[in-house]
């Protein structure tokens, strides 16, 4: 429709004369062209909606847009006014679930578009006429009631033509999964697994030598100086090899030496008696870091942090991570 | 922006009164209405094409309720804008 029409056609209602009708429809035209650029939108009752939305993959581009007034999409959809959504079904999910092969096959990776066992099929691409929106619509809104089979009885005690013996019951359960049996089973495989597990890292024991591996600690060994008497010589006598001295043990002293620390009571006491076995004063003790709790491995207590350092230095020659000066119950 | 703004500015510009206004474009608007509903089609100089549309019937799942339901068809209007309305809302 050229502007001449839209003047004519609106002259002619005798609403306005025509300059008067042609420069509301100019400035109309105009501010809707103004409106649209800021982004802004422009109603119009009993018609619709200008606006404007942005598109593209950089959102840089604007596209004008339209949304009709109810009354006017109302009115342009007057033959399909009444029908509304109806309910039809249900969709199933194949009982056997997913992971079941099909004849030999892989399931359908959209169950909607094939046919497959006793699966509900929605084919949300093909068309639906109009005539079937409203035989649904009238079924669902008037539902029949359908009479119940009554059950037959035979009181006169004659034979019925075509009766049969009712076949023999099978188990309903068959294919819905495991039995009883087998899920109890499996649950004490679980747990079985769950304490193996639990036994590797260590939280719990089981079984295991309580004796420590000697081996894999060495012996320690103090080097003493052989004196050389230069002045009269005589025969070498060998020197006694001296077992090490233990380190002194006070059980007051404040300070000591700390070899290791684990986050498990069960490696703590294994270090611990690996040590213990090597004749020194080792025990456990607790502590908290932010929270976690750690079992920190200790030799000896000593009076004081000098004699605790040359005990701290001499394990650490011994031991692979080397040794430091603590004190007790910190 | 709304109807009683945009009657409001053309009212102001134009030095016409806001009731002639508004019936003005209230005949402009019936005008296109019934040119639309008469003919299905209504091409606006400048501004675009306005289409009434059929979009059929079909099936739909409701994947939460799991419900298939039925979608009636419906006539609907579309809007194709013309190149000169595309260009001035991209003006900035």
């Amino acid at each position: 429709m050229t502007r001449d029409e839209l003047l004519k056609k609106c002259v002619e209602r005798g609403v306005a004369d025509e300059p008067t009708v042609s420069s509301v429809s100019h400035l109309f035209y105009v501010f809707l062209l103004s409106a649209l650029q800021r982004g802004q939108r422009v109603e119009i009752p009993n018609f619709g909606t200008f606006g404007t939305r942005v598109i593209g993959i950089k959102r840089t581009r604007k596209m004008p847009y339209f949304e009709a007034d109810v009354d006017l999409a109302g009115a342009v959809n007057e033959r399909y006014r009444d029908m509304k959504y109806v309910v039809v079904g249900r969709y199933e999910e194949h009982p056997l679930g997913p992971g079941t092969t099909y004849a030999g096959k892989e399931p359908p990776y959209d169950p909607l578009v094939d046919q497959v066992g006793r699966e509900v099929i929605v084919d949300t691409h093909h068309e639906v006429s109009a005539g079937e929106v409203e035989a649904a619509q009238k079924k669902a809104s008037s539902p029949t009631k359908e009479k119940p089979d009554m059950p037959k009885f035979n009181l006169k005690g004659e034979e019925e033509e075509g009766r049969t013996t009712p076949p023999a019951l099978h188990d309903e359960d068959e294919g819905r999964g495991p039995g009883p049996l087998m899920q109890v089973l499996i649950a004490i495989l679980i747990l079985a697994l769950l304490t193996l597990a639990l036994h590797f890292f260590g939280v719990i024991r089981l079984w295991g030598p309580a004796e420590v591996q000697q081996a894999t600690l060495p012996e320690p060994v103090i080097q003493q100086p052989v004196a050389v008497d230069t002045v009269a010589p005589t025969t070498p006598t060998p020197v006694p090899t001296e077992k090490p001295k233990p380190p002194v043990k006070s059980k007051t002293g404040s300070f000591t030496v700390q070899v290791s620390s684990w986050e498990t009571k069960f490696k703590a006491n294994d270090e611990m008696s690996r040590l213990t076995a090597a004749n020194f004063d080792a025990f456990v003790e607790e502590g908290t870091v932010n929270g976690e709790r750690w079992y920190r491995v200790r030799v000896g207590r000593y009076e004081s942090r000098a004699e605790a350092a040359t005990a701290a230095e001499r394990l650490g020659r011994m031991l692979e991570n080397g040794a430091w000066v603590t004190q007790v119950g910190r | 922006m709304s109807h009683d703004e945009l009657v409001n500015m053309i009212s102001e510009r134009a030095g016409i009164s806001r009731q002639t206004v508004r019936d003005v474009l209230q005949t402009i608007t019936d005008v296109w209405s019934k040119e639309l509903l008469a003919h299905g089609e209504l091409s606006l100089e400048n501004i675009g094409e306005f289409l009434t549309e059929h979009r059929p019937g079909r099936k739909a799942l409701n994947s939460e309720t799991k419900e298939i339901f039925l979608v009636p068809p419906k006539d609907g209007v579309t809007f194709l804008p013309s190149e000169e309305l595309i260009e001035w809302s991209n003006k900035s």
